[in-house]
């Protein structure tokens, strides 16, 4: 008996291998790495090749039972394994998890790393807790590619009008990091840079991207002429502080307000004080 | 750096283990492919039945794949074999079955490879898709060929 289930776990395991298989290649543009030796919490590494920039991939975690299950089923079943991935995490890449029933030869997706859209325009890659599992066929893979795509494509900041950001260069050892050199582009709008300092924290510069891109898409005005500078200092106390400062190439005049790392975490609180700058540096006095 | 002539005969491998791992709506699938590597000429597949047999009946599988579709006459799916592996198939003792894959479709069919063939094979027919009434009775046709069959070696130099 026990050696039979152990055989049914063999085979499990191998089909739903097959079924993943079988799937991913049927499309032309990935390039499958199978990790399932490795320890890394992850059965496939993918990576679409595709004439966008940079390097996307996206991973896939398997799972499979002999049984069939409703997806109801298939939800709470799954909860234990994407809470013991989150242990795992966070991923650096978008992660689904493929689940396959072998009776009636069921296959079901749900996402373990989310790309998520935000009402700002702006997307995180967020761990899931709960499963919610959706079928897996080509279609579904089709919206998972794009999804992987959708999230690159902000993650590279490779939408229509919008720059590249490179880490800045550093001087020599001991001296203040050189900032960032702000350029003003094409676009009609103001142009935001970042500081080598809020370069390296990951939190708070994704923080300052979102109020950016949230100022980009609610103010109408054209502010071809400003450029934005996040930086990050800290206060008399020792305390980090986040300041953002507007410039006008034109007139030369600029103006400082600043935040706290928790004030930048809400787009919409920044926003008000971003129309304050701009009083000051549009119409001053 | 792969091609598309190695990219079709992966994706056909992986086909044929799909549908030969398929269970069928049974507690074990009829079948545990083993895939034998580039290096094998003929064959890619020993496939073992899955049985409670001490010593498990097996066949072998040569996979073709292809992206050209069926003949428009006859609706045979279009798969190339060498006349030389024909006959080498043919006088192979062991089962030998030529398993064609349309690789868009992701379908699989079989054609048992004994008897008179000889000549070379640009098609298949597609009477026997790979699907469970065709497993059950690929299991069966192997199963009966080793229980009639008195293979066991009779003398040996190398004896313990």
């Amino acid at each position: 008996m026990a050696e039979h289930a152990t055989e049914r776990a063999r085979f499990t395991e191998m089909r739903a291998r097959a079924l993943t298989n079988v799937l991913l290649s049927g499309r032309d543009d990935l390039l499958v790495q199978d990790l399932s030796g490795a320890d890394y919490g992850i059965d496939y590494l993918v990576t679409l090749r595709s004439e966008k920039p940079g390097v996307r991939q996206f991973a896939v975690e398997l799972k499979a039972t002999h049984a069939p299950v409703t997806v109801s089923t298939a939800n709470k079943v799954l909860k234990p394994a994407l809470q013991r991935m989150a242990r795992y995490g966070p991923f650096p890449y978008p992660t689904v998890l493929f689940y396959f029933t072998m009776m009636e030869s069921q296959g079901w997706y749900t996402w373990v790393s989310e790309p998520v859209s935000h009402e700002y325009g702006t997307m995180t890659l967020e761990m899931q807790e709960e499963a919610d599992c959706r079928p897996l066929n080509e279609n579904a893979l089709d919206q998972i590619i794009s999804c992987v795509n959708l999230w690159y494509d902000f993650s590279f900041r490779t939408r229509p009008g919008s720059k590249v950001t490179r880490p800045a260069r550093t001087s020599k050892a001991g001296v203040k990091p050189v900032k960032s050199e702000v350029v003003i582009t094409e676009i009609d709008s103001i142009t935001f840079d970042y500081s080598e300092a809020l370069l390296q924290t990951r939190e708070q510069l994704t923080a300052a991207e979102q109020c950016s891109n949230y100022i980009l898409k609610t103010c109408a005005t054209s502010l071809r002429t400003l450029t934005g500078l996040w930086d990050r200092d800290e206060d008399e106390k020792g305390r980090t502080v986040i300041t953002l400062t507007i410039t006008d190439a034109v007139t030369k005049k600029s103006a400082t307000a600043r935040f706290t790392p928790k004030d930048i975490q809400s787009p919409a609180h920044v926003y008000p004080r971003f129309q304050n700058l701009l009083s000051e540096v549009l119409h001053p006095g | 750096m792969a091609d598309a002539k190695d990219y079709i005969g992966k994706r056909g491998e992986f086909v044929i283990g799909e549908k030969l791992i398929d269970f069928c709506g049974r507690p074990l699938p009829f079948f545990d492919p083993h895939p034998l590597g580039e290096k094998c000429g003929i064959f890619d597949f020993l496939v073992e039945l899955v049985t409670n047999d001490k010593t498990p009946p097996y066949f072998l599988v040569s996979a073709k794949a292809t992206k050209k579709g069926m003949t428009k006459k006859s609706l045979e799916l279009k798969v190339g074999v060498k006349a030389r592996n024909v006959q080498a198939m043919v006088r192979c003792p062991v089962p030998a079955y030529l398993i064609g894959v349309d690789e868009p479709a992701a379908e699989a069919y079989i054609v048992s490879m004994h008897g008179n063939l000889k000549g070379a094979i640009s098609s298949i027919p597609t009477t026997y898709p790979l699907d469970a009434a065709t497993l059950t009775d690929l299991w069966t046709e192997v199963r009966s060929y080793w229980k009639t069959l008195d293979h066991k070696l009779k003398n040996s130099k190398f004896q313990m």
